[in-house]
């Protein structure tokens, strides 16, 4: 079973997409900021990780920059999940590192279609 | 050159040229002056001088003339010409008288009577009794009248003489007898001139005969009795011209002099002074002048330094004034006391630069007002930056946890639901998407409105485009009996470099309100290719707009006649926003309508990327 980490400060919303990953055969863990991010994401070594950008203490350009540095951390995808549409916040996920980006507020099969493509390509 | 030197130097010029020329004149007039004086004291000189000769020689004549009278001497004239030789009385008689005559006179070199063949009979020296003196000029010329022998040299008696000779005529007949011949030493004459030269260095009187030759002595050189030619170009030029003063002696020495000519002798008399001495006194003159003309150009300088200080001081004061108004210092005064014009447009300049400081410190205030303008300016478009981006964020997220939680249930994640339970879910989510819609409306038509809108252009194949969109409205479109009707050009390229998604957006909006508004009939999507841009067209056979609407359509927030059937109300946006959207491609959009008739959406895009 693969697992994924989530990243983001509303709260709620991590509940929905955990139950709706769950759902889809994964296992989930999350973390509510950066920093909490980092080191929940060293010790539980995910698969992939879902990654807010405004997120509180370490900001998500610079947690994507810090995982893809990781020696343990660099090959995990990370999708970027950004609720702003302009290109330059685009262009900054994909200087960070993030491999895919997806637009907020995203539908279920977007993201879940998002996750099986990331992982695709792992493999 | 600056204004103090060329005040110096005209200034200098001006008087080294008056004190050039005043000198010059002066020296001219004192010169002339002192010529003319000169010359006439020698003028009196020569005449005085030549008076004393020639009563001199009228002396000797009448001396020579009285004794040719002698009864003496007649006598033994007569006796002689009677016979051969005389008696020893009569010869001793004229001879006694002879010596005796001659000893009176110191001068008297010598005493000769000639018989009338011109031999000598008696003479006061015993040697020259017997000589033949009958080619002798003295002979010659005194047979009527008493003759004066030019001065000559006698070899004989190493003598310098000249001769006088009385013609002796028989006391009764008036016949030619004899010649008495009185040789006279020059240093009578030679007395004369010399007494007349005066008393200066280079003054001199001498004599000249008539063919050019000094009979008395010179000052200056020996031996030029009768051997010094007076003869120079300078002398010959003052023979001829009275006028010529100054001309070149027989030394060659310029000379001043006069002349004047003795008739009976032929003689010239000359009185002369050197040049050098007669202006000796100009000298001194001359000297001082020299002075003044080195010393008047010093004084003429500081004088024209101090008026150049005196002008060009104020001068400077201004133009200091001004490079350092000019360099930014607002606060400086030239603040002169002078009275004249420079003064005056100093004070002028004064009260400038007081009004420039006046209105600059206004200008500075006002500048200070206009950046707090624009700070605040900026500020309030930040906010609507952030307002947009807050809002957008804000009012988007919780949407869609609600979305996402409603779905979960929907798609029985957690478990099963009945179909009243999937009804009201469904419900809810469409009007989750609806109030999406809203939002999004309102904030386009935020983010346009504060042109915060960014285009991503790109090209783009309008062909694919209108079939997507078309082909996304072709299931409602069907629903309600209509009829979508495309029509593109067959040939040809339709590239466009444009906003997809916005575009997309206008399309999406103007078939929606074309499909909302219309029961039958059709649709009809166009476009005709203008050249530099795109007409598109978007027409329908729908309820159309009223004159009264027409031109409020693009409003903000107008919503037209009731919508058949359960349709959306919609917020009243899309048309404005769709018209925001078209002019930011820098494209037009209008309509035309008619109530009943149905309406035509039109609207261009160019060509060329702007």
């Amino acid at each position: 079973m693969k697992k994924i980490m989530i990243i983001d400060d509303e709260k709620d919303l991590v509940d929905f997409v955990k139950i709706r990953l769950e759902a889809n055969g994964y296992q989930v863990v999350s973390a509510y900021d950066g920093e909490e991010g980092v080191v929940i994401c060293l010790r539980e070594n995910p698969d992939l990780v879902l990654l807010d950008i405004l997120i509180p203490k370490i900001d998500g350009l610079k947690v994507c920059q810090a995982l893809k540095k990781g020696p343990s951390t660099a090959g995990i995808p990370i999708i970027m999940l950004t609720a702003k549409d302009r290109t330059e916040d685009i262009k900054l996920a994909r200087e960070a590192g993030a491999d895919g980006y997806i637009i907020k507020p995203f539908d279920s099969a977007t993201l879940l279609l998002n996750i099986k493509d990331q992982l695709d390509k792992v493999k | 050159m600056k204004i103090a030197n060329r005040i110096s130097l005209s200034f200098l010029t001006l008087i080294i040229v008056l004190t050039v020329i005043a000198s010059s004149i002066f020296y001219l007039i004192a010169r002339g002056n002192l010529q003319n004086a000169i010359y006439a004291q020698l003028e009196i000189t020569v005449q005085q001088s030549s008076r004393n000769v020639e009563t001199y020689l009228e002396m000797l004549k009448v001396y020579t003339a009285q004794f040719s009278k002698s009864v003496v001497l007649e006598n033994l004239l007569q006796a002689l010409r009677k016979s051969p030789q005389a008696s020893k009385e009569t010869f001793d008689t004229a001879m006694k008288r002879l010596r005796r005559t001659k000893a009176e006179a110191p001068e008297i070199y010598e005493f000769l009577l000639l018989d009338a063949s011109g031999r000598v009979v008696a003479s006061s020296d015993e040697s020259s009794i017997g000589l033949d003196k009958s080619k002798d000029e003295y002979f010659i010329n005194a047979k009527k009248n008493v003759f004066i022998k030019d001065a000559y040299y006698s070899e004989q008696l190493k003598e310098r003489l000249i001769a006088v000779a009385a013609p002796f005529l028989d006391s009764n007949t008036d016949e030619f007898i004899g010649v008495l011949v009185a040789r006279v030493k020059m240093t009578g004459i030679d007395k004369i001139t010399l007494e007349s030269a005066g008393a200066s260095k280079t003054g001199e009187v001498y004599i000249v005969n008539k063919n050019g030759y000094m009979i008395t002595p010179s000052k200056f050189l020996k031996g030029t009795f009768l051997k010094q030619k007076v003869d120079t170009a300078g002398f010959r030029n003052r023979l001829l011209d009275r006028q010529v003063t100054i001309f070149s002696d027989y030394r060659g020495v310029k000379v001043l002099g006069s002349h004047v000519y003795i008739p009976e002798t032929q003689w010239y008399l000359l009185a002369q002074i050197d040049e050098k001495e007669a202006f000796a006194p100009l000298m001194k003159l001359y000297v001082l002048f020299l002075f003044i003309l080195f010393t008047v150009p010093v004084f003429a300088y500081l004088l024209s330094m101090y008026l150049a200080k005196v002008i060009v001081g104020p001068i400077h004061s201004l133009q200091k004034g001004m490079e350092v108004i000019g360099g930014g210092n607002l606060k400086y005064r030239v603040a002169t006391a002078a009275n004249d014009e420079i003064g005056h447009l100093s004070r002028v300049f004064d009260d400038m630069t007081e009004n420039l400081q006046k209105s600059e410190t206004e200008r500075k205030r006002m500048l200070e007002e206009l950046e707090k303008k624009n700070r605040e300016l900026l500020k309030l478009d930040t906010l609507k930056s952030e307002f947009v981006s807050v809002v957008s964020h804000e009012l988007r997220t919780p949407l869609s946890i609600i979305k996402e939680g409603v779905s979960l249930v929907l798609d029985r994640v957690t478990g099963e639901i009945n179909p009243t339970q999937s009804k009201i879910l469904t419900t809810s989510k469409d009007n989750i998407d609806r109030l999406s819609r809203i939002i999004n409306s309102l904030l386009d038509i935020s983010k346009i409105e504060s042109g915060k809108v960014e285009l991503k252009k790109k090209a783009v194949d309008l062909r694919v485009l209108i079939k997507n969109v078309v082909s996304s409205f072709e299931a409602g479109a069907h629903e309600k009996g209509l009829e979508l009707k495309v029509s593109l050009p067959q040939e040809g390229e339709l590239n466009l470099y444009i906003d997809e998604d916005r575009i997309i957006q206008v399309f999406t909006n103007l078939i929606g309100n074309s499909l909302k508004f219309t029961e039958k009939g059709y649709i009809g999507i166009s476009l005709v290719d203008k050249g530099n841009e795109i007409e598109f067209t978007v027409s329908d056979t729908g309820i159309g707009i009223s004159a009264e609407d027409l031109p409020k359509v693009f409003r903000k927030f107008m919503q037209f006649g009731r919508v058949a059937g359960n349709g959306e109300k919609g917020t009243g946006l899309g048309l404005s926003i769709a018209k925001g959207l078209i002019e930011l491609h820098k494209g037009r959009i209008w309509v035309k309508s008619e109530p009943g008739k149905g309406s035509k959406f039109i609207f261009t895009l160019p060509r060329n990327p702007a």
